[in-house]
């Protein structure tokens, strides 16, 4: 499948670079050495050659040319062209300089360079620039140049270093490409005096992080009077939290007299290493950075920890934690929680849920964490209300009993937190209280009178929650021995089974419409067995026991609860 | 036509500097030529007189010919 393009027509002057670059490459012989220069020195003669104003101004450029000139005198092998019959080694030192013209390049040379000082060859780069714009050069400066300077920020080619450019003649070529003085970034946490001049620094005294450049002079590319460079230079704003340019700020220009550049940025900033970029730009496009960076101090500020209000809950609900008053000056990045009802538990997150099964208080424990790994706690008092009865079961004592003599009524109550009381009521009076296991009541003969009487159980555990339970028994005349009758040996048993069938129903009927204790009458069984014996077994019963209290019918709940 | 140019073929005579019995001294400007990057105004390398002129401006000429005849002085 052919490729589809578009043939565009370039203007002679590109084709011609184009053929020259590729030439270049492919035939002449190619090497490369590099070297940083300190130009401190340099820019400072320049700046001195140019106070007081007057005169053409000197560039850099001139300077370079210069001491290319002198250098190629010394070393005249370097001021040669390599041909087919061998080295040829020119007799002039005539300096090509690199010269933006309409529509590309062209590299005139400045004639007999090495018999020009500063000034002049300053005025000639003028010279050669204007006539090349104006199409005045002469044949010998297009052909006869020796050595080449091509610097990057005089080209209208938006490149940061030219790294080689072939003249017409093929003579070497050295390549200047703007200069930013190398800076050395540093976090200053305001142990130092001063900055030190020269340098970037990051200033975070004030609660600001600050990106300052202190020096004068010290950074910046120089103009060039033989280019339409205009001098300026701009700094680049970064926003170093999030890496976002915020903008360029225009430093200064010519000399680039640096004050600083206060680059505000959020003042929570977290602890790491950030690049910041410098960047001097000219009007042609032409750029050169130095990045900077930075370390900033670890975040040594611990967060603070809110783990909410104490708060009081029902067992077995659900309950909502709430740790997002917690603060930190950079971010929380965890949030444990740690529960210590049953076993030790930890749940993670700003908000858990958590059910306590347990009535009980607590403290939890809540432990926040930066990324920096400073921590702080707080805790939480829970209480955890016991909303639970008792269980209570009467072992001993069966519904309707009938019974002479004394009665044992045994108790069984559990608690899920733990049962603090029992109390015996006998018609709806308070006789007895038992306030550790087993819990037993012991009525004695004779504390009951004969007839029907109603006997509650309550259990009750601290938090006040009961259970109860109530039995109706009867008390019936007897030997004071066990709880059957001992008439059995002496009656027939048809009679005690009528008895006991009569008994029964007076009991069923009393269960339906409970009369009070002083109105029962001598319970007609006792008769019956009297009358069904030979002989009284005991004394017969007389007058029925003393009136007991009449409390009411039923036992007030409230009644005499024992911890309230 | 000089070469002005590593791999120059033509060179434009835009104008004529100097007339014939002009007086020419090495290094005087005979002519300007455009070339596929610029204009260069071409140098004299001997000194004389212009006694002929066969290339006139407009020409394009390629490198190597002759443009014109010097008469040496003397």
């Amino acid at each position: 499948m052919a490729l589809d393009t578009e043939l565009v027509t370039v203007t002679p002057m590109r084709a011609a670079i184009a053929r020259r670059m590729q030439a270049s490459k492919q035939e002449v012989p190619h090497f490369y050495v590099s070297a940083d220069l300190r130009m401190d020195a340099a820019a400072e003669q320049v700046e001195t050659l140019n106070r007081g104003g007057g005169r053409a101004r000197v560039s850099l450029t001139a300077l370079l040319v210069r001491a290319c000139a002198l250098a190629l005198r010394e070393h005249p092998q370097l001021n040669a062209v390599w041909t087919d019959d061998g080295l040829a080694l020119a007799e002039q030192v005539n300096v090509s300089v690199a010269v933006a013209v309409d529509g590309g390049l062209v590299a005139p040379a400045v004639l007999d360079a090495d018999r020009l000082d500063v000034r002049a060859t300053a005025e000639a780069l003028s010279d050669l620039a204007a006539r090349a714009r104006s199409g005045k050069l002469r044949s010998t400066e297009i052909t006869d140049g020796t050595f080449t300077v091509s610097s990057s920020w005089d080209t209208q080619s938006p490149v940061a270093r030219l790294t080689d450019l072939l003249h017409s003649t093929w003579w070497p070529v050295l390549t200047v490409s703007p200069f930013l003085a190398a800076v050395n970034g540093y976090y200053d946490d305001a142990s130092l005096t001063s900055p030190t001049v020269g340098n970037a620094v990051f200033d975070t005294r004030d609660g600001r992080l600050l990106f300052v450049i202190t020096t004068s002079g010290y950074i910046g590319p120089h103009d060039d009077l033989t280019s339409t460079f205009e001098p300026a230079a701009y700094g680049l704003r970064i926003d170093l939290t999030s890496a976002a340019i915020l903008g360029y700020a225009l430093i200064s220009g010519p000399t680039f007299a640096l004050g600083s550049l206060h680059l505000a940025l959020a003042s929570a900033v977290p602890s790491g290493t950030y690049a910041g970029v410098l960047e001097l730009r000219d009007a042609a496009g032409q750029y050169t950075q130095a990045a900077v960076l930075m370390q900033t101090v670890a975040d040594t500020t611990p967060p603070v920890a809110s783990a909410g209000a104490d708060f009081t809950v029902d067992e077995d609900a659900t309950m909502a934690f709430n740790a997002t008053g917690s603060t930190d000056n950079v971010e929380i990045v965890n949030y444990t929680w740690t529960f210590v009802d049953g076993g030790p538990r930890s749940l993670f997150g700003p908000d858990p849920s958590y059910v306590f099964a347990t009535p009980g208080t607590y403290v939890v424990t809540l432990t926040v964490r930066d990324a920096a790994g400073n921590a702080a706690t707080d805790t939480v008092a829970v209480t955890v209300r016991d909303v639970t009865n008792p269980t209570l079961t009467l072992s001993s004592l069966a519904e309707g009993l009938i019974y002479s003599g004394s009665l044992v009524i045994t108790a069984n109550a559990t608690d899920n937190v733990g049962v603090v009381r029992v109390k015996l009521f006998v018609d709806s009076v308070s006789i007895q209280d038992d306030f550790a296991a087993p819990y037993e009541f012991v009525l004695a003969a004779g504390s009951l009178s004969v007839g029907n009487h109603t006997i509650q159980v309550i259990a009750y555990d601290a938090a006040g929650n009961s259970a109860s339970q109530i039995r109706h028994v009867t008390v019936v005349a007897g030997s004071g021995g066990g709880i059957l009758p001992n008439v059995v040996v002496f009656g027939g048993l048809i009679l005690l089974v009528l008895a006991g069938v009569a008994g029964l129903a007076l009991v069923l009927l009393r269960r339906k419409r409970p009369r009070p204790p002083a109105m029962v009458p001598s319970p007609p069984p006792s008769t019956e067995v009297a009358q069904g014996t030979t002989a009284p077994l005991e004394e017969p019963p007389t007058e029925p026991a003393a009136p007991e209290p009449t409390p009411p019918t039923e036992p007030d709940p409230d009644f005499d609860l024992p911890l309230q | 036509m000089a070469n002005l140019g590593y791999d120059m073929e033509t060179g434009k005579i835009v104008s004529w500097s100097k007339q014939v019995g002009d007086t020419v001294e090495r290094g005087d400007v005979i002519a300007e030529v455009e070339t596929d990057k610029t204009n260069v105004e071409m140098e004299s390398l001997a000194s004389g007189t212009l006694v002929e002129v066969t290339r006139a401006a407009g020409d394009e000429v390629p490198v190597g010919e002759v443009i014109g005849y010097l008469e040496a002085d003397g």
